[in-house]
């Protein structure tokens, strides 16, 4: 394996730890107290997260074809991905939801922020280099987000 | 200390947190933490599966 193949699953597997520590804190947190309430999380942060899935499925096919077209639409995605998210916690804010209402609210805007931060890191990755290891962060971070949107519904 | 008979994966100062808890906030704390295990156990497993097929 190259080495910058080995550098990002090691990566991957550093940011699979972060999120697997923050998916515990959240289970402890929600099963201690008695005050978690649920988040009125809309179909807008489905459809995000189809975005993302959209976006690595073309980053994918780009790689294979060598389009550079299905390469920046899958930048494009990425943007618009992490632009909607802006607009699902604006969402939330005015639904009475901020970072200290709640400890649910708490956890979403906490991972969401890490995940998005990643994503960024990613996105700057894929946007300046053609490398095969940037497409396995992203679809390591697409994979993640699936994980995270289907942990938050699960703590609903 | 009953409830420590339902304790997994406990280091010293986890057990001793939960050992002053009742059963279901014991409950809640084993599933924290053996979340925590599946990271490591699916890195090694795969480094291990690896190495078995470049053996």
């Amino acid at each position: 394996m190259h080495r910058s193949k080995t550098g990002v699953v090691l990566l991957l597997i550093a940011v699979g730890m972060v999120f697997a520590s923050l998916t515990s804190a959240m289970v402890v947190r929600r099963g201690l107290g008695g005050d978690w309430k649920l988040l009125p999380l809309t179909a807008l942060s489905l459809g995000n997260m189809l975005i993302l899935a959209a976006s690595s499925i073309a980053l994918e096919f780009g790689r294979r074809q060598k389009s550079s077209a299905l390469w920046w639409l899958a930048c494009c995605l990425g943007l618009l991905f992490l632009s909607m998210q802006l607009v699902v916690c604006r969402d939330l804010m005015r639904a009475g939801f901020t970072v200290a209402t709640n400890p649910s609210s708490s956890f979403f805007y906490l991972i969401s922020a890490l995940h998005g931060v990643h994503a960024l890191g990613g996105l700057i990755a894929l946007a300046t280099t053609r490398a095969i290891a940037a497409t396995w962060y992203w679809h390591g971070i697409s994979i993640l987000w699936v994980y995270l949107m289907l942990l938050f519904h699960w703590m609903q | 200390m009953p409830a420590t008979t339902f304790l997994l994966a406990q280091c010293v100062m986890c057990a001793r947190t939960a050992a002053a808890q009742n059963l279901e906030r014991v409950a809640v704390l084993n599933q924290g933490i053996l979340i925590l295990l599946v990271p490591p156990l699916a890195a090694f497993a795969a480094i291990l599966l690896m190495a078995w097929r470049r053996r």
